[in-house]
């Protein structure tokens, strides 16, 4: 992950960069959780919310990886496959752990 | 006189000689006639010269003997002899003699040998006396000396650089390059300087040679072609020894390179650590925000407040630090971006206004009529300055006046230097504190601390950026000032600086001792575009009458007045704007506009507006007023249908009373307490808050005057609204503002960033919902709003309808805009947009003639049909998201800039 780079394409500065990537964690920690726990109560609705907020924000920022993760859970949510994407959050959330142990570290 | 050794065994000879030589005048010390004897009386009698015959009697011969005399004491010799053989004659030959007379000899041969051989000696003594010095110069000279041929063959080293190297003078001798001195490695290089310095002349340079033994030396070499009659004979070159200076430089570079790493890995550090304890601040903020959207009762929503303002504050702190640490670190990055510093100026005191609250402060403005409307720079910079001062100006004054002047210091074909100053009427700053306040970490005193907050740091802050601006910041205690004052160059009015001074002192007596803070940058000329202030010509002429109490702001509006050429009349009361309006009604030379503060002692501006618009003439009848009520009304109805200023259609009448009391009226007011209802029931037709912004001074006076600006406002004046500075469009501004609505707070976040940085204000809404409330609550705040569709509590399509529905009138969410904010509302909506929440009720009065606001959608999904549905719901664009820096700017330009590029000289 080259932060200048992002950084770069996003235009702005790298250390504003890192402080949306950190950002962007909280966040999508937040909505991760949100999500599980609408693939647990089978709230389509609440959880197609989530999975649509984490897609934004992660092309926003330009993560494209995680984008593409997103976005096939919330196509997968819309197009009635609400258990199935249980693992592909999971997936999700290892994603998310990789990307704050890496600016963290 | 001369003096010869005679050197001849014939006694005869020997005299004849002597008679000669003394009658040629020359001095005959001694006469010899053995070899040595010869040698004997040339040691006895220091001779010029000897007169020396060959064959001589006796065990040496004349040739012997001229050797040891030569040789011994360089003593010229000429040879005297009769007849010789060859063999003799070669023998004297080597002995290199000055001269050879043969016998018998004439006077005249005898004189002109002696002469050219004296004559010879003198110069061949002079010759070797010169070789000696030179060549001594090299052997003692500390510096290592080559001398090298033109076939690069050495010709010559000296002993200092036979002991540097190692190599013996015989060793070097006659080779040629590549020298022995010269190692593998720099070889090609040295051989390459070496035919430059002499293609090219003298030289001075540096290189790495070796010694004998192989080690490696540094030498800093200067060389000289040595030319003898024009033509290039040597090529001279010596060496300094650097090896030393070099090894110490070495050590020195790696120890600041050292020191410099420690440095940066400190910066680093801090601006981690801010960064750090700034990205969780975020996030409280943030989510705090969310939370006061969430169902708090009342006790909870103070809670949820207290912990966002105390964020809000810690975060300003690290901001602090981390611009802090930046400066020291050298990584504060400048723009080069086009600003007008005049509108940077008026938006600093618009937003500094909330911080000041209730306290009974007039905030001033005065601007150079010279300085550019566009200059080339960093805004942010310069605004966090601006700010910062005024920022502490509001915060130790208590009552009185805050005075910000710009003014033009300096000017150069493409760049000019600004000088801002900031007085107010505060607690002042000791003498003794004024530079140490610059310093970080130091403020006034300790206790200031506690009472006033803040982190010591904005000042030299401050200090260090505006000197990254090759200017300066500086204060000056309120005693310096008026001796200040002079040099301060506000640059072509006499008059105003005149009347800045009386105002000084007038206001010092209401505040407390007050400081002043200067500060100075320079700043790039823009080139191409139109740098110009609009002047409009249609006010030439036009009377005014200004009334206001504050002599600071009555000299203000009458200097920018009377800048396009109008006439003006200035009342620092009430109580006479009605005689002298009348006054002039009847001496024929009516006012054309009257501009009044709202709040002033004794009579106030309300009541003069009231006064004016019930106006009646004590002279005519009653049978003529009651004609003139008629007239009155048909006029107004006249200019209801055709558009035409009812001030101009009125006095076409020549009734005193309808012109008086049709007279145009703009009101004037801070911020905090204007109140659009009561300035409208009042009769005031246009309403401008302080500080006066010139620009929509003069475009409201067009307007009103009915010249100018008919083309842009028919449908207002048809309706008769009250103007406004913010329904006067903002058109001539270059700062946009902008409501973002967007629930994520990344996208948040990313777009304040893009939007901050390009010098746009902007105010963030969580959700649809809260969109359209911050907009109806102050909808003439807002240029552009950029919708995410997709958001809880309402989407953005959904906002985008109530947001119509409101603008044209039939909005079912009125009540949402019937809430009236406080003032501590807007603080706790943005830290950067000012308070304008006195358009509230006037909103709801007249939602029926908003203006429509752009609206651009962002959206994520780039399903089709999106575009359309955007579209159908009221919005006039679309960005799909990520959202790219260009696009937004470009969206910006096109709704909020693009239709009016005819202003852009205001």
């Amino acid at each position: 992950m080259d932060c200048k780079e992002l950084a770069e394409n996003v235009g702005v500065e790298e250390e504003e960069y890192l402080e949306l990537i950190e950002l962007f964690i909280e966040t999508g920690m937040s909505d991760l959780d949100t999500l599980s726990s609408a693939i647990k109560e089978k709230n389509a609705e609440k959880a197609a919310n989530s999975a649509h907020s984490l897609k934004g924000a992660a092309s926003s920022i330009g993560l494209m990886e995680f984008y593409e993760a997103a976005k096939k859970i919330e196509e997968g949510i819309l197009n009635d496959r609400l258990e199935e994407t249980a693992e592909d959050a999971q997936t999700l959330k290892e994603k998310l752990d990789i990307i704050a142990e890496y600016t963290r570290g | 006189m001369t003096k010869l050794l005679v050197v001849e065994d014939e006694g005869i000879v020997a005299k004849d000689i002597q008679i000669r030589l003394r009658n040629l005048g020359y001095e005959v010390v001694a006469v010899a006639s053995s070899g040595e004897g010869a040698i004997q009386k040339a040691a006895e009698t220091h001779p010029d010269l000897v007169l020396m015959d060959i064959i001589l009697k006796g065990e040496m011969d004349g040739i012997e003997a001229a050797e040891e005399i030569i040789s011994r004491y360089d003593i010229p010799v000429v040879y005297l002899t009769a007849h010789t053989d060859e063999k003799t004659l070669q023998r004297a030959k080597i002995t290199e003699p000055f001269g050879y007379i043969l016998k018998p000899f004439g006077e005249k041969n005898l004189y002109s040998t002696i002469e050219i051989s004296l004559h010879r000696h003198k110069m061949e003594k002079k010759l070797k006396e010169s070789e000696e010095f030179s060549s001594s110069l090299m052997r003692v000279s500390p510096n290592s000396i080559v001398v090298i041929n033109p076939d690069t063959s050495v010709h010559y080293v000296n002993p200092a650089l036979e002991e540097l190297t190692g190599f013996s003078s015989s060793e070097l001798v006659g080779t040629k390059a590549p020298y022995p001195w010269w190692t593998e490695k720099t070889r090609e290089r040295a051989k390459k300087d070496l035919k430059e310095a002499i293609v090219s002349g003298a030289q001075k340079l540096e290189e790495l040679f070796q010694k004998k033994n192989g080690e490696l030396f540094w030498v800093e070499i200067t060389s000289a072609p040595i030319r003898i009659n024009g033509e290039f004979k040597y090529y001279l070159v010596s060496w300094v020894d650097i090896t030393q200076r070099k090894q110490a430089e070495e050590v020195l570079r790696k120890a600041k390179q050292d020191a410099e790493l420690a440095n940066r890995a400190k910066s680093e550090f801090l601006a981690n650590m801010s960064h750090e304890i700034r990205t969780p601040m975020n996030a409280v903020i943030g989510f705090t925000n969310l939370l006061c959207d969430t169902n708090l009762d009342e006790k909870q929503t103070d809670y949820a407040n207290t912990i966002k303002k105390s964020a809000e504050s810690l975060l300003s702190l690290i901001n602090d630090i981390l611009d802090f640490s930046k400066i020291e670190a050298g990584q504060l990055d400048f723009d080069e971006i086009d600003f007008d510093p005049e509108l940077l100026a008026y938006d600093v005191c618009e937003i500094i206004r909330p911080k000041i609250e209730s306290k009974p402060i007039e905030i001033l403005c005065h601007i150079g009529d010279t300085i550019p409307s566009r200059v080339k720079g960093d805004p942010a910079r310069f605004r966090q300055i601006l700010n910062n001062l005024m920022g502490n100006a509001s915060k130790f004054t208590k009552s009185g006046e805050i005075d910000l002047s710009l003014a033009i210091e300096e000017e150069t074909d493409d760049r000019i230097k600004l000088h801002a100053t900031v007085r107010d009427t505060g607690i002042g700053i000791p003498k003794d504190r004024l530079s140490a306040m610059f310093e970080p970490f130091r403020q006034v005193d300790g206790s200031s601390t506690r009472k006033y907050g803040g982190t010591g740091l904005g000042l030299s802050i401050c200090k260090q950026i505006t000197k990254l601006m090759s200017g300066d910041v500086w204060a000056e205690s309120p005693s310096d000032f008026r001796f200040s004052i002079d040099d301060f160059r506000l640059e072509d009015s006499p008059k105003l600086k005149n009347n800045l001074q009386s105002s000084i002192v007038n206001s010092q007596s209401k505040g407390g001792p007050g400081s002043v803070f200067h500060f100075t940058a320079w700043l790039g000329k823009t080139e191409g575009k139109e740098t110009k202030r609009y002047t409009p010509a249609s006010l030439s002429g036009k009377k005014a009458l200004v009334v206001d109490d504050n002599r600071g702001n009555l000299e203000i509006v009458t200097h920018i007045l009377e800048r396009v050429g109008m006439r003006v009349v200035a009342l620092r009361s009430g109580e006479k704007a009605i005689p002298t309006l009348q006054k002039a009604l009847e001496i024929d030379t009516p006012f054309d506009i009257c501009i009044a503060d709202i709040r002033m002692p004794g009579v106030s501006g309300y009541e003069v507006a009231q006064q004016i618009r019930h106006f009646k003439s004590e002279i005519p009848g009653p049978d003529l007023a009651d004609q003139d009520d008629v007239m009155e009304k048909e006029v107004w109805e006249a200019s209801k249908s055709n558009g035409i200023s009812k001030s101009t259609r009125a006095r076409a009448g020549h009734n005193p009373n309808s012109t008086m009391r049709n007279l145009p009226l703009i009101a004037l007011s801070s911020l905090m307490e204007r109140d659009a209802r009561k300035c409208e029931e009042a009769g005031f037709d246009g309403f401008l808050s302080k500080p006066i912004r010139r620009g929509k001074l003069y475009q409201m006076m067009e307007r009103l005057l009915g010249e100018g600006g008919d083309r842009h406002d028919k449908d207002e004046r048809v309706t008769q609204q009250i103007m406004t500075q913010y329904s006067v469009r903002e058109d001539m501004k270059s700062s946009a503002r902008i409501l973002l609505a967007e629930d994520n707070p990344v996208n948040q976040r990313l777009a304040k960033i893009l939007l901050t940085k390009a010098g746009y204000y902007v105010e963030v809404a969580n959700n649809g919902k809260e969109a359209v409330e911050k907009y109806m609550a102050s909808p003439k705040d807002f240029d552009l709003i950029f919708m995410d569709v997709q958001m809880p509590e309402m989407d953005g399509l959904e906002a985008t309808r109530e947001i119509r529905k409101f603008e044209t009138g039939n909005s079912p969410a009125i009540r949402l805009a019937g809430k009236k904010l406080e003032p501590g509302d807007i603080q706790q909506q943005s830290s950067i947009a000012p308070d304008k929440s006195g358009f509230t009720l006037y909103s709801n009065n007249r939602q029926s003639s908003i203006h429509r606001v752009p609206i651009v959608a962002m959206t994520a999904s780039a399903m089709k049909g999106d575009r359309e549905k955007c579209l159908e719901a009221g919005m006039d664009d679309y960005i799909a998201k990520p959202i790219k820096r260009e696009v937004v700017y470009e969206m910006i330009n096109k709704w909020v800039f693009g239709g009016y590029e005819g202003y852009n000289g205001l």
